[in-house]
């Protein structure tokens, strides 16, 4: 016979990309397990699986990756040359399993089975050295079970290729088989078919259809299953099966409703499936990758192989959509469209997708359903039953196998636990479980109906702390702390200390000042009258507040850098016509605070600073008082944050215990008045006896004078902005923080780097506590770290609830979501604010009824995007909308975008934020209309300059010529985004590209040359892409191969993805030979 | 009906008869009556007898019912038997 020779088919030529891609080289082996007749002897069986090799010519097949990809056959092997390692597990009188006790027979072959399973799951092939197969037959010594387990590698193999195995090796083992007639036979079909699937690759019908498929999974978002951030980009391929076993009953509902629905078990699960991804990746369109027969010729059914392409399916929900209408309009078309596609390979889509290769997860999917429908036996035969065990490998995220069994349907689902942890994992299987019964004894189900509530029992859990306020509202209980501390220092600034006493006479006299002017408190739900406050020294502030609240009225900060419009708005939003402090608000009263004290001393003295006495103390009602805070509104003006005194004296109670606050403690004032966090460095502080430190003399920016100041008034706690600790700790270098225990911070995403570890690692006795909370609702949740944890997460949850506080995570479906699926936090318990002030609408959609609390609670929607990591710990994901956060400060691109508009010359404004950490900032991008002048950009700055607050001056304005869109019409902010750097330098430059960089060297010019040939260009650059080029993983395969050829370099197929240009291939080259 | 298409319609008839365990009609939906994709693989490479004969697994995909199945075969079967 002339020597065989076959092409690969581009599946096989892709697991051989893979093969170089991945360390674990075991990943793609099929592992099966087979029970045999024990009547037929090893030797029998021996001889038959000889025989098996002999008519299964792609059991003998070598994959060569050059010149060109092809296969060649080995000759068939004697049996004794046969892969088989035979094992005998002796009876339990003389095993030596009974010595450690074992005492069943079964028991100790199972032992051993598993040990067998785990070594030939483990077996790493040589493609280049047939077969790539291994057996292992073990038998007991009495003869009663004989048990053959096979690895095959998947090149030579795919699931249906059982079949073909099983009924040769059951004819061989009958004595049927001819193999002499066979051989030739089917050693003809098997080129003939190798030839077929490489015809067919090149039908330019399946390169249109890839194209169409490639496009479709490009507009879809990934499906990824716990998208936790720092999700790792590389695992080790472990995996974990959790099995599902239906039994007849529930197997029995799957099968009637697959007959009353007309479709097949594999469309009912794959819906099943898919809505379950939907609701687990949290995104209505989700691809589920599927292997499907792609065999060609009529003989190939007799033969093993690998003749499948794994192929996606992308399936849109929608969450009212009935089940069968879903199965019906969108399931079935799917299935029935992906199943003509059945001869597109996989590596067409992945060039037409253009996937993310820099990892070693597989580029399409991440999820994958397999129906495992080759593991029916017929009998009676000598092959008695055949299953594929978990093996401990994971190669995608998620993968559901779906086996007929004789009990009924077989679930098994297998994760990578890298990716999706245990609890994850077990929910997914929850949802599956009870989506399947939903589905199939009710087809009218609306989608979300299929799934329950899964979080309930984390409604309510906290962190922990929090103690028992001693009176029902703020002011009470700053009046009980007076008495306890009257001489402590309450308020140190430099050059003036207030005590306990001083200060609350100086409230009282302000307080008196206050009710003259007709301030009056609030009465049940009424918020009582707003005071604005512009005072300008820490003392001045704590006593207004402090005067506001006793009244039982509200303060509103008022920042005087503020556009006089803004302030305008501001305090005719909040009813506000009184102001205490300094420098002139639109439309209001000012009051310095010296005339307040002053009016009131004398003529009404309160010499005893006691709660409840006569006078008006008694007109307020106990839990009035707060504040109100704006913050950026998305439909152009800032909402009004009406703040009561119910949630802040439940904050206040959490945070004495939570930051072990007592007379001892000494919190630095740092944060601006009109950020709510002033409130807990302030009035807990004044609870505990403790002292509240002014920042002053330093500068807020000026972080080593702020530590300077942390060092020298002996503060013991700081409460910073996120973005403002990197700068603080880097200030803190060679500096000791002795006094300082706790250090707070919140506003954004709490991102941990190596200077920030260091720091804490030499204060060991510093705790830094990471806190989450909108204005809305304040402070809610917590998190806290200190040197003594092992390892600190990049980052950093945002933690468990505030004691008092119920956090709710709501999925798509509705429900509360399970562990490890992405939804909105709501918030309730006693921390939602009343709401927005003479905002009803605004307030009622965003403050709702809570279901989950008592009879008339409410919650609010936070807009915000977290989930419950694995063990039900908070972790922030971010927005939906277009909230941003600019230095701390909250952010409506649609204010900002709404203000730009008001320009007669603008036709579109889209702001984006770009961008990490500090450097973070806004950029806004504009369509000019026709007439408008060539100046519009410089126009808009200045007119935003005028009504927006700093932060919300973009640092850039952008005149485009066109507004890109996405899909479904919205504008497209990361195609904007991908284009700043090139307007910006054409706003500064009017700049070009520079010339292409020219090969450095000869190396350089050699694979300049070779890339040429492969891609068939000679446009290609060294610093350019070659991606961009053409480039793509089969001839990418060719290229490396011939690399290692004339280099003898491997290089690894990622290192070349991750930066795929010829000055990076021959970097890569040079420093491999350099250290050989 | 000729004779070549009432053959190929009998020998479609009982290689399904193998796979389905209830009475069905050329109007039968194929998922109706149990035959998943593999069944109806596995009844094409029966009735056909010519190992070099490609099909087009994609085209399987739009057979929804017993009829569409024997006329697909029919079609694959007479340009073999006129050769």
């Amino acid at each position: 016979m002339t020597a065989w020779t076959a092409p690969l088919t581009e599946s096989q030529i892709g697991l051989l990309l893979v093969q170089r891609t991945v360390t674990a080289q075991h990943l793609y082996n099929i592992v099966a397990v087979a029970e045999l007749d024990p009547a037929y002897q090893a030797s029998e069986v021996r001889a038959a699986l000889t025989q098996v090799l002999t008519v299964q010519p792609a059991l003998r097949m070598a994959l060569w990756a050059a010149p060109q990809p092809h296969a060649t056959l080995a000759p068939p092997p004697t049996p004794e040359q046969l892969p088989l390692t035979e094992r005998v597990v002796g009876d339990p009188a003389q095993s030596p399993a009974q010595a450690l006790g074992e005492t069943d027979t079964t028991s100790a072959f199972e032992r051993q089975l598993r040990q067998v399973i785990d070594e030939l799951s483990a077996v790493a092939f040589d493609f280049t050295r047939p077969p790539l197969v291994r057996f292992a037959l073990l038998r007991t010594e009495s003869g009663d079970r004989s048990t053959l387990v096979l690895t095959v590698h998947h090149t030579v193999f795919d699931g249906y290729s059982l079949r073909p195995l099983l009924q040769d090796l059951n004819a061989a083992l009958r004595g049927e088989l001819d193999p002499a007639a066979l051989r030739p036979a089917r050693e003809r079909a098997l080129l003939r078919e190798l030839q077929a699937q490489h015809d067919a690759a090149a039908d330019p019908a399946v390169a249109t259809a890839a194209a169409e498929l490639g496009k479709r999974l490009r507009d879809t978002p990934a499906t990824v299953i716990h998208p936790r951030p720092g999700r790792p980009v590389e695992t080790a391929f472990a995996g974990r099966r959790r099995v599902l076993r239906l039994g007849a009953g529930r197997s029995a509902a799957v099968d009637q409703a697959c007959g009353q629905l007309s479709i097949t078990p594999f469309v009912f699960f794959c819906a099943v499936y898919g809505a379950v991804l939907a609701r687990h990746s949290g995104h209505a369109a989700v691809t589920i990758g599927s292997p499907l027969l792609s065999r060609r010729t009529v003989g190939s059914y007799s033969l093993c192989g690998f003749f499948v392409n794994t192929l996606p399916l992308v399936l849109e929900t929608n969450w009212d959509t009935p089940f069968a209408q879903y199965v019906a309009d969108v399931v079935a078309p799917e299935v029935r469209s992906v199943k003509r596609n059945a001869a597109v390979p996989f590596s067409q889509i992945v060039r037409h997708a253009a996937p993310d290769r820099s990892s070693n997860r597989n580029p399409l999917f991440s999820t994958m359903l397999a129906m495992q429908d080759s593991t029916v036996v017929e009998q009676p035969h000598a092959v008695r039953s055949v299953h594929e065990p978990a093996t401990g490998v994971a190669k995608f995220d998620l993968w559901l196998g779906v086996t007929p069994t004789a009990d009924g349907w077989l679930i098994e689902l297998d994760h990578d636990p890298d990716l999706i942890p245990d609890t994850v994992a077990e929910g997914l299987l929850v949802s599956l479980s009870e989506a399947i019964d939903r589905a199939a004894t009710d087809a009218t189900t609306p989608l979300r109906a299929l799934f329950s509530d899964a979080s309930l029992e984390l409604i309510g859990a906290t962190d922990g702390y929090g103690c028992a306020p001693p009176a029902d509202d703020l002011d009470a209980w700053f009046q009980r702390t007076v008495l306890d501390h009257a001489d402590r220092i309450a308020v140190e600034e430099p050059g003036r200390k207030l005590t306990y006493a001083e200060l609350d006479a100086a409230v009282r006299a302000s307080a008196e000042g206050l009710r003259e002017r007709g301030v009056t408190p609030g009465q049940g739900q009424s918020q009582g009258h707003t005071v604005g406050l512009t005072t300008a020294n820490l003392t001045d502030t704590v006593v207004a507040i402090l005067a506001v609240l006793r009244l039982g009225a509200a303060f509103l900060p008022l920042d005087l850098t503020l556009p006089p419009d803004r302030l305008a708005y501001m305090v005719d939003k909040a009813d506000c016509s009184l102001v205490v402090g300094e420098g002139s608000v639109p439309g209001a009263v000012v009051v310095a605070p010296r005339e307040l004290a002053q009016a009131t001393t004398g003529s009404h003295p309160h010499p005893h600073p006691h709660f409840g006495s006569e006078g008006w103390e008694s007109d307020r009602q106990g839990g009035s008082g707060g504040y109100v805070m704006f913050t950026s509104g998305s439909t152009g003006k800032p909402k009004g944050v009406a703040m009561g005194n119910g949630p802040l004296l439940n904050l206040a109670a959490w945070q004495l215990d939570a930051f072990a606050m007592d007379s001892g403690t000494r919190f630095l004032q740092y944060a601006p008045l009109g950020f709510d966090v002033s409130f807990q460095e302030i009035l807990p502080t004044l609870l505990s006896g403790g002292t509240v430190v002014s920042r002053a003399p330093a500068d807020r920016r000026d972080l080593p004078a702020v530590v300077r100041r942390v060092v020298e008034a002996e503060v013991t706690h700081v409460y910073l902005p996120v973005a403002a600790l990197r700068p603080f700790v880097r200030a803190a270098d060679g500096v000791t923080l002795d006094r300082v225990t706790h250090i707070c911070v919140s506003g954004e995403q709490l991102v941990v780097d190596q200077a920030i570890e260091d720091f804490f690692t030499r204060h060991p006795h510093i705790q830094l506590i990471n806190l989450y909370g909108p204005t809305e609702t304040h402070a809610v949740t917590t998190q806290r770290l200190s040197a003594a944890d092992p390892s600190w997460p990049a980052h950093v949850p945002i933690g468990r609830p505030v004691s008092g506080v119920t956090a709710q995570v709501v999925d798509h479906t509705g429900h509360l979501a399970p562990l490890g699926v992405a939804g909105e936090l709501l918030l309730g318990g006693r921390c939602p604010a009343s709401g927005y002030v003479n905002d009803r609408e605004r307030t009622d959609e965003r403050f709702v009824p809570d279901p989950y609390g008592e009879a008339g609670a409410r919650r609010y929607r936070t807009g915000d995007q977290v989930l419950w990591d694995e063990s039900g710990v908070l972790v922030f994901l971010g927005r939906d909308d277009h909230q941003v956060k600019i230095r701390g400060f909250r952010v409506e691109l649609g204010e900002i975008e709404s203000a730009a508009l008001g320009h007669p010359g603008v036709r579109e404004a889209v702001a984006a934020a770009r961008g990490d950490g500090a450097d973070r900032h806004l950029l806004l991008f504009l369509l000019p209309h026709t007439d408008a002048t060539g100046s519009l950009a410089q126009e808009v700055d200045r007119l935003l300059g005028d009504q927006l607050p700093g932060y919300m001056v973009p640092a850039r304005v952008l005149v485009v010529d066109a507004m890109p869109t996405t899909g479904n019409g919205k504008f497209d902010r990361p195609a904007l985004l991908g284009t700043a750097d090139e307007l910006i330098a054409r706003a500064e430059h009017g700049g070009h590209r520079g010339p292409e960089a020219a090969p450095a060297d000869e190396l350089e010019s050699w694979l300049l040359q070779l890339w040429s040939e492969v891609l068939g260009r000679t446009d290609l650059a060294v610093d350019r892409s070659l991606l961009e080029c053409g480039a793509h993983s089969l001839n990418v395969l060719t290229a490396l191969s011939q690399i290692e050829q004339r280099r003898g370099v491997r290089v690894a197929v990622l290192d070349f993805f991750r930066a795929p240009t010829i000055r990076a291939l021959a970097g890569l080259l040079h420093g491999a030979e350099a250290s050989s | 009906m000729s004779q070549a298409a009432q053959d190929i319609g009998d020998a479609v008839n009982s290689a399904i008869a193998e796979f389905v365990r209830m009475p069905f009609t050329s109007a039968s939906d194929l998922a109706e009556i149990g035959l998943d994709s593999l069944s109806i693989i596995r009844i094409v490479a029966d009735v056909l007898p010519d190992a070099d004969q490609e099909i087009d697994a994609g085209e399987l995909a739009d057979l929804r019912t017993v009829g569409q199945l024997q006329d697909w075969l029919g079609r694959l079967v007479a340009p073999g038997s006129a050769r």
